[in-house]
């Protein structure tokens, strides 16, 4: 089956007022299956709004394509495109009624008043604005205002769904319920989302697959757990999730293993191909990889360190320590079921084992498989 | 309890204090001669100026169409005059709301820097005496003046156009004269206007007609009606503008009202020309203000209830 939306190459540059150009989007393809909660990821100014409003038709590309549903779209203007936009500050229209808000698009395409107020009706149930329809948007909350303009890009059933950051103006709680509804309503219309956000953890629980940008360029795209477990560069390892990373090279390669030494001399064999003897890589191991004392019937690496701070969030003890040989460690310990007992306290000494198993090696320069 | 209740009665006593002084300001300058005016209106002209204690419904019998012919005549020349002040002033209304309505679009989408230099530029006219600004529109549009020099000098006409002393010079006077006042609203209007609705208007499939029928032409509705106003009521009442550039061809009501306080001296007569001046710009004002607070209305009622 062929994927709803297809970018290739897309490059977008801009041109600041003092002659500089920022490179926005830099030779972007993503391809996005009917169906697919799809989360765009990036530190701010990586050019994820920029790919959103390439692909609804508010920014032209220098060059590139892009398809939706098999066919080009790329100088379509926005308003004959089959997407739409659920905007960061919902930019719902202040001088009309929640159920003229949700109306918008049915009203433009003259769709008949009768199935207007029935599709109204029956969008207003489903985002739970029953009986809502006659308010004006300054009487919503926040929460509302973002089922108002759900509703309102739901209703024109577009082929893929858009959104930019809908829930940072939302507190916590909120955000997560919203997070929850996002999905079962993408469920439910079961069309593509593609969703920007700069939140890790929202990318994370929320998406089918991930697309990481930095500096207008997909640094990797994969399910979250690819990206969790597998990052392929340093950056993504960083931005996604804790990371503990441990700079050493490769002193031996064969086919299957590969022996790395890190900074400390400590040296492990760990489960890869293609490396070659000499090659910088980075090791990395996420917090709860780590485990406190020493099991000597697995290899792995180990660290003496020192406590400097230790968090108890419930579940689990967070522990920032320092190795004697000055590493950085972030580690979350949980505390098994049958020793209650402390982990430890700050300025105490600490054991760390961490398992070769749960080691992923990252090469320094990135080498594109 | 005690104190409280001798704080609010200090409160009110700063209060009446401050609003005693603008209050009979108003009562002096803006109340009495406008009474002075509804009373004079409805009393006979003296013979030689001035008035007589008579009750005397004359004064607007002859505009409005009862006269008792031992006295005055009615005449329908001056509510002809009326209605022409009007057309000349809705004209002129319109060609400014088309001339600043783009231009204060425009200038929203400046820099910062480059709209401040615009808005300088908008109220800069209000530096130089109106009289002086309105001379300069005589040495323009006089038949020996720059306009038809040049339009003669390109050939497009052989003959100077008569465009000074008509009604074309009027308005080309009180547009120039009113542009500034028409713009401001606009802009603050405009300016305010939030242009990612204009997006989600698109990307919802309006075209740029339908986006502009129904997002931007509501939200800017209150500074079209509110430029359109304050360009109006000088405008109808202007008597400036048509005496220097419609000469003795083009009569407002203005023109009309001045020479009846001036030269006829029947001060009764000329109040009754403004209180109809004043009647049609109530009327007009009554209803702007109805419907302005018919929409704050219908944008808060209700009170908000969360739904779980
Ligand atoms: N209209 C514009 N003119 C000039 N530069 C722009 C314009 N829009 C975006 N940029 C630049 O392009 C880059 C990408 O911007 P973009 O808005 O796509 O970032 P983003 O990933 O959405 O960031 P954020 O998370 O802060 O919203 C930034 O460096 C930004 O400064
Ligand atoms: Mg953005």
């Amino acid at each position: 089956m062929s994927p709803i939306l297809n970018i290739t190459g897309a490059t977008k540059r801009f041109h600041t007022p003092d002659g500089k150009s920022v490179t926005a989007l830099d030779d972007v393809s993503l391809r996005v299956e009917q169906n697919e909660f799809v989360t765009l990821l990036g530190p701010s100014g990586c050019g994820k709004t920029t790919l959103l409003r390439a692909i609804s038709g508010f920014e032209g590309l220098e060059s590139g394509a892009i398809e939706i549903a098999g066919s080009p779209v790329t100088h379509l203007p926005a308003h004959k495109r089959p997407v739409n936009t659920v905007f960061q500050n919902y930019a719902l229209f202040p001088h009309m009624t929640i159920a003229k808000n949700i109306a918008y698009s049915l009203d433009v395409a003259d769709t008949p008043k009768k199935e207007i107020s029935e599709r109204v009706g029956k969008m207003l149930d489903i985002v739970g604005l029953a009986g809502f329809g006659d308010r004006k948007i300054n009487q919503l909350s926040g929460g509302q205002r973002q089922r108002v303009a759900l509703a309102r890009s739901l209703i024109a059933q577009p082929k893929i769904l858009l959104l930019d950051e809908p829930l940072s103006a939302l507190d916590k709680n909120l955000r997560h319920k919203m997070q929850q509804e996002l999905k079962s309503l993408q469920a439910e219309f079961g069309i593509a989302f593609v969703f920007v956000t700069h939140d890790q953890e929202e990318a994370l629980t929320m998406s089918d697959r991930i697309v990481v940008l930095s500096d207008g360029k997909i640094q990797q795209h994969g399910t979250p757990e690819d990206l969790y477990r597998r990052p392929k560069t340093e950056f993504v390892a960083r931005f996604v999730g804790e990371s503990n990373l441990f700079e050493g090279h490769v002193v031996e390669a064969s086919s299957q293993n590969a022996l790395v030494q890190i900074g400390n001399g400590q040296k492990v064999s760990i489960n890869k191909s293609g490396l070659r003897e000499g090659v910088k890589v980075k090791l990395l191991a996420r917090p709860e990889d780590l485990s406190v004392g020493h099991n000597a019937d697995r290899e792995g690496l180990k660290f003496k360190a020192k406590i400097d701070q230790l968090f108890f969030v419930g579940a689990d003890y967070q522990i920032l320590a320092t190795t004697h040989d000055g590493l950085a460690i972030k580690a979350t310990l949980r505390p098994s079921a049958q020793s209650r007992d402390p982990i430890g306290s700050p300025r105490s000494e600490i054991e760390f084992f961490i398992d070769k198993e749960a080691l992923h090696v990252i090469a320094a320069e990135a080498v594109h498989e | 309890m005690i104190s409280s209740k001798t704080n609010v009665d200090r409160r009110r006593i700063m209060l009446l204090g401050l609003l005693v002084p603008p209050t009979l300001f108003l009562l002096v300058f803006f109340i009495v001669p406008l009474t002075i005016m509804v009373i004079y209106s409805w009393l006979e002209p003296g013979l030689y100026g001035g008035v007589v204690w008579n009750f005397y419904d004359l004064n607007y019998g002859r505009i409005l169409g009862w006269a008792d012919s031992r006295y005055e005549k009615f005449d329908p020349v001056y509510l002809a005059i009326f209605f022409k002040s009007v057309r000349l002033a809705l004209t002129t209304v319109l060609i400014c709301l088309f001339v600043c309505y783009p231009a204060a679009f425009w200038i929203s989408k400046m820099s910062d820097t480059k709209k401040n230099l615009f808005l300088f530029l908008v109220t800069l006219p209000f530096f130089v005496s109106l009289i002086v600004r309105l001379f300069a529109w005589v040495l323009i549009l006089r038949p020996t003046g720059f306009l038809n020099q040049a339009l003669m000098g390109t050939g497009l006409i052989s003959e100077p156009l008569q465009i000074i002393f008509t009604d074309t010079a009027v308005i080309i006077g009180m547009t120039y004269v009113f542009i500034p006042f028409m713009f401001l609203p606009l802009y603050a209007s405009i300016e305010k206007l939030d242009m990612s609705l204009l997006e989600s208007s698109s990307d919802l499939g309006a075209t740029r007609l339908q986006t502009f029928r129904r997002v931007i032409l509501p939200l800017t509705l209150p500074g079209i009606i509110g430029g359109s106003i304050i360009v109006f009521i000088p405008a109808l009442g202007n008597f400036i503008v048509p005496s220097l550039l419609g000469g003795a061809k083009v009569l407002m009501i203005g023109n009309l009202i001045e020479q009846q306080f001036l030269s006829a001296r029947n001060w009764p007569f000329g109040s009754a020309l403004g209180m109809i001046v004043m009647a049609a710009i109530l009327v007009l004002l009554v209803y702007y203000v109805k419907m302005m607070t018919r929409e704050d209305r219908l944008a808060r009622t209700p009170s908000i209830k969360e739904v779980q």
